[in-house]
């Protein structure tokens, strides 16, 4: 039996992230074919989209609708900045294409349920980006459903990236922003990883939130009036209750990516689980400030989450993480960050879609 | 060297017993128990040639035998205890809850201010090596402002709802340690849902907001296997973090089957701390770092997560109330 051709993939936007791009390239289900971008992308991301296609070995070529007609693409992998998700996933939608798209889905629910919709409509298969085929995540799934725990009741994630971004709170240095960064709060841009964990390891939504959010690490943030720190009590379906922290803690705060972890409590026992595991730790003579001294190892979660995705678009299943899904965690985190600003708690199903 | 009468000598009273001849600064001269037997136990235990059938039979006999009083009769009597040592000079090292209700601990604490006593709340929490060096961390100011602090203490089912109950003012007492003041958002979840408190609830999730932007989440549960327990304590500030958690101090016992995770416990006995606290604050005739007040405000935190319970909401401060958001 013959190998299956590889899924044919036009990038659209390669401005933020290039971990799905790398993932596409060294995967043998798919084949890169060129970078697009709408005409009217800012230069600084015409720009990006050039060097990162150079970088790929592949062509940029603005213009989306001249891209699809050269092309014949099967596949979008949808990556430009945040507020053209959007944009660019419903052209690929309304193109025939199936969809890889970069996390959040979008910054407006009205955003999100323009994807849904044309997804939907489209019968194309649209998988979110994610963290959910690390090992360690499916490790816990699988605990769950050896049923070692019982009946799972109480689920809590720490997110605390150990990055840096920028002059630190009050510090009065000064400010360089990366011209791709778009204001937005961490919760925003890195929420759905954690509650993606939540989607895959319980399937149930969340039904209501409380939050607590502040700018507390960060200048830029302060200035946009945006969180890089963020705690979330969740109560979901089937009376789940649950929590997130978040934050960009700042490179001092770990030796390692961050302390990412995930608690489980079931009616028969508990489970700790340390996200960034199996892990190696080297310590030596000139490693730098930001250089990670624990490092994660054994990992293909992009060559699984590709796995899924094609598995997919060639059966017509859902993939682990699809635009509805994708919906639902950002009317979560759209709820969590309207909590934080009112001191209430706020019911997801409540917020307005425009 | 400063003695001191127990009273109340069930089962709260066998860590002090075992700290007082840990720490050579403090002895136990007395004890009172309704409880003939357990009296003597105690008395025997601690070498105190006084014994008691209550407080009042003790101030009146051999008052002259202790200088203070180690409380660790249930909260309901503590005010009358506390009160009645403050009135013949007698300083006060009470079990938590320091009252069952936060207007019964501020007469307690006012009572003791009063008497020109100490009145010092026995909190062991703050002493645990991990969480003590999280807080001088915090006072070095290696951590900067507080932004985050995440507590888990999960314990045995058959720990019982009691413990998990005295876990949860502990660890609302450490959040307010370590924010220094009271928070001005408490929202509270639990289950089942229909429990009202920390006390009747198998599972309950605090969530605290402080000014400045400073937050805490704080999960107890009591359904764990027998023998079990977790306890991890989390404080990010906006220099750096501090990572007290179980799951770094665990070794591997390898014994057939699945390996277990052992914990190496520290060597010292936070209630030895405790007394030593206690003896030093009256020594220097200054407060103990956990007093009156502190026992007061954890209690006005615990009434809000039980408002907040009940109401279903979140509950804001205003002036020095608990009111629904």
């Amino acid at each position: 039996m013959s190998a299956p051709e590889p899924l044919r993939v036009l990038v659209m936007g390669a401005v933020k992230h290039d971990y799905i791009l790398h993932g596409m390239a060294a995967h043998p289900r798919y084949e890169l074919l060129a970078v697009t971008d709408d005409e009217a992308a800012p230069d600084w991301a015409h720009a990006r989209n050039a060097a990162t296609a150079a970088a790929l070995g592949l062509s940029y070529l603005p213009g989306v609708s001249a891209a699809l007609d050269r092309f014949q693409p099967q596949v979008a992998c949808v990556t430009p900045e945040v507020p053209r998700h959007a944009a660019l996933t419903v052209q690929a939608a309304e193109a025939g294409l199936h969809i890889v798209q970069d996390k959040p889905l979008a910054l407006a629910l009205a955003d999100c349920d323009r994807i849904v919709a044309a997804v939907e409509r489209a019968g194309v298969r649209f998988l979110m980006w994610s963290r959910n085929t690390f090992p360690t995540i499916q490790q816990a799934k699988a605990v769950l459903a050896s049923g070692d725990l019982g009946e799972p009741y109480a689920t809590h994630v720490d997110f605390y990236f150990a990055k840096d971004a920028g002059a630190l709170l009050g510090s009065g240095e000064p400010e360089e922003v990366e011209v791709s960064w778009d204001g937005l709060g961490e919760l925003t841009l890195e929420g759905i990883y954690p509650l993606a964990y939540l989607h895959e390891l319980l399937g149930v939504t969340v039904r209501r939130v409380f939050a607590r959010t502040t700018a507390h690490f960060f200048q830029r943030h302060a200035d946009r009036g945006v969180e890089d720190l963020g705690s979330v009590t969740l109560e979901m379906a089937n009376g789940l209750v649950g929590s997130l922290c978040i934050g960009r803690i700042g490179e001092p705060s770990h030796p390692n990516i961050g302390e990412l972890r995930l608690h489980i409590l079931g009616t028969k026992g508990a489970f700790v689980v340390a996200e960034p595991r199996p892990e190696v730790s080297v310590y030596a003579r000139g490693l730098k400030p930001g250089d990670y001294r624990q490092r994660r190892v054994g990992l293909d979660y992009e060559r699984r989450l590709l796995d899924n995705f094609a598995a997919a678009v060639e059966t017509g299943a859902d993939t682990m993480l699809t635009a509805r899904d994708s919906r639902a965690i950002a009317a979560t985190v759209l709820a969590a960050i309207e909590s934080g600003q009112t001191g209430r708690p706020v019911e997801v199903s409540s917020l307005a879609t425009s | 060297m400063v003695r001191m009468a127990l009273i109340g000598c069930g089962a709260n009273a066998a860590p002090y017993l075992a700290a007082a001849q840990q720490f050579p600064e403090t002895a136990i001269t007395a004890v009172a128990d309704a409880d003939p037997a357990q009296a003597d136990r105690a008395a025997h235990t601690a070498d105190a040639a006084v014994r008691a059938a209550t407080l009042d039979e003790l101030l009146d006999g051999a008052a002259e035998t202790f200088d203070a009083v180690i409380v660790t009769t249930p909260a309901a009597t503590h005010a009358v205890l506390v009160q009645r040592a403050a009135q013949a000079g007698k300083h006060a090292l009470v079990e938590s809850p320091l009252a069952p209700t936060a207007a019964e601990a501020q007469q307690i604490a006012a009572a003791s201010h009063a008497a020109g006593v100490r009145l010092m709340l026995a909190h062991p929490a703050r002493f645990q090596a991990d969480h003590r060096a999280v807080k001088e961390s915090l006072e070095d100011g290696e951590l900067g402002r507080p932004g985050l602090l995440r507590i888990h203490q999960w314990f045995a089912a058959t720990d019982g709802s009691e413990r998990a109950a005295h876990a949860g003012l502990a660890a609302l007492d450490l959040a307010l340690w370590m924010f220094g003041g009271l928070p001005t958002h408490v929202y509270a979840v639990a289950r089942p849902t229909q429990a009202t408190g920390l006390a009747a609830a198998e599972y309950a999730q605090v969530h605290l907001g402080f000014a400045g932007g400073g937050m805490a989440l704080i999960d107890l549960a009591h359904t764990l296997p027998t023998g079990d327990g977790y306890d991890s304590l989390t404080l990010i500030g906006s220099l750096g973090a501090a990572y007290a958690d179980m799951h770094h101090n665990v070794q591997l016992l390898y014994g057939g089957g699945h390996p277990q995770a052992v914990r190496t416990e520290p060597d010292e006995s936070v209630f030895a701390l405790v007394l030593a606290e206690f003896a030093a604050a009256i020594a220097e005739q200054r407060e103990p770092v956990v007093g009156g007040a502190d026992g007061h405000a954890a209690l006005l935190v615990a009434a809000a997560v039980e408002s907040s319970l009940a109401a279903a909401t979140a509950m804001t401060l205003t002036e020095g109330r608990y009111e629904r958001a």
